[in-house]
């Protein structure tokens, strides 16, 4: 696992695939042109690093599996809306996979399903480590730097917020911090986050 | 679209970081997603957070997901009515002045269309009202489509999509446009057939997207037939 871990977070910011394939961005221009063999290639270079994220924050297989399911099918039609002012492939994909799976946990939770599912023991003693951060190359490595200028508390909302998708209500649940400090320490943080990151 | 976009610079960008982040009410988040396609300053916005914490992305371990997942999803792609991409033109319309994106454009056609002289006005669509309201023009091998600028923007949670509705009268989709500007529409070559006279070009409002059944979901709100789409 380690192992696996550790190839993928060395993706550098380039985009480029380990497996040697087309870039990504490449592989989103034939897609969004209606290439389905580079649709599979995409998914297959992508999917596992997604999934991984959609688990972690549904918590549950069949949840993740729906998120993924709904996030390939949207690059499948909106492939063509991706363009590198926003940003490198790879992370547009992770904006709409966690979008897809924000709107899943959202929705369950308006109507009580459980949030915390069947993977829960697997999942909360792999809190990411500064460790990982740290392989995520260059890009990881300054995140880290400045995460860590922040102080304990808000570093640790930030966190939760991104690795476990809490709303604000949630994360002042969890935490026993009040509603409105929850909000201004996300608001000030990412601000100290940007100024930090942007030097 | 919400005041975040449009108000300080400051206040976007850090709507932009909570947008990425995930901790905005659902209802804004989704508005705030539809917007992508319309507002190119709010992408970049989103753009360059979502590079700023992609590293939180990368430190999650990959999980492997099931082959049949894989299977299930190449089967869906299939089924989508998904028809030839959309591309806006220009791309970078919304950072310069009016005047600036007029020449954008027109440079943009001739840099697209070298062959423009080939091409040739084949219906315009319109309403009651309105009859011509845009025009739809093709290239002689009926590869492509441009629907003039006019039309209005769709509602902030909606696209536009445009059909062919041929003699069988089954609605076929051409893809999504975006609206207010000069949209290529490439046709996949299943649909290039049905560019013919007398079939019908219609634009429906749709799910941001577009429809995923098949057919149009919403109101039809422009329709005008084809008139001539033969070589010459």
């Amino acid at each position: 696992m380690t192992e696996i871990r550790r190839q993928t977070a060395a993706v550098p910011r380039s985009m480029s695939s380990q497996t040697g394939g087309l870039p990504l961005d490449q592989l989103l221009e034939q897609v969004a042109a209606g290439n389905s063999p580079a649709f599979t290639k995409l998914y297959d270079q992508t999917s596992a690093h997604l999934f991984g994220i959609a688990l972690r924050i549904l918590r549950r297989r069949d949840w993740a599996e729906d998120a993924l399911q709904e996030t390939y099918l949207s690059i499948w039609r909106k492939a063509s809306l991706y363009h590198h002012d926003q940003g490198s492939a790879k992370s547009w994909l992770t904006v709409l996979l966690r979008n897809r799976s924000l709107d899943r946990l959202r929705r369950e939770a308006v109507h009580g399903s459980k949030v915390t599912g069947d993977l829960d023991d697997i999942i909360r003693d792999e809190t990411p480590s500064p460790l990982d951060l740290a392989c995520a190359g260059a890009t990881g490595r300054r995140l880290q730097e400045c995460l860590g200028a922040l102080d304990d508390s808000p570093r640790r909302v930030l966190q939760m917020a991104y690795w476990d998708g809490l709303t604000h209500d949630e994360l002042s649940e969890r935490l026993s911090i009040p509603l409105g400090t929850v909000k201004s320490w996300i608001r000030r943080s990412l601000g100290k986050l940007r100024a930090c990151l942007d030097l | 679209m919400t005041t975040s976009i449009n108000g300080s610079r400051d206040d976007a960008d850090l709507t932009a970081a909570e947008f990425v982040l995930g901790t905005l009410p659902d209802g804004e988040r989704s508005k705030l997603e539809a917007g992508f396609a319309y507002y190119p300053n709010w992408r970049v916005l989103v753009g360059r957070w979502a590079d700023r914490l992609q590293p939180l992305a990368e430190a999650i371990p990959p999980v492997e997901p099931p082959p049949a997942l894989r299977a299930r999803i190449m089967a869906a792609a299939k089924v989508v009515p998904f028809t030839g991409k959309l591309r806006t033109v220009p791309r970078n319309i919304w950072r310069v002045g009016s005047w600036a994106s007029a020449a954008a454009l027109l440079i943009a056609a001739m840099l697209l269309w070298p062959q423009a002289s080939t091409r040739m006005q084949i219906a315009t669509i319109g309403d009651a009202t309105t009859p011509a309201l845009v025009t739809v023009t093709a290239d002689a091998d009926r590869t492509e489509l441009v629907v003039s600028s006019g039309l209005p923007l769709p509602p902030a949670d909606k696209d536009f999509e445009l059909w062919i509705i041929p003699s069988d009268g089954t609605p076929r989709s051409l893809g999504v446009i975006a609206g207010a500007v000069e949209t290529l529409v490439k046709l996949p070559e299943a649909v290039r057939a049905f560019i013919a006279a007398d079939s019908v070009l219609a634009i429906s409002v749709e799910p941001v997207g577009g429809s995923t059944s098949g057919k149009p979901t919403g109101p039809v709100i422009y329709t005008g037939k084809i008139v001539s789409a033969t070589r010459g």
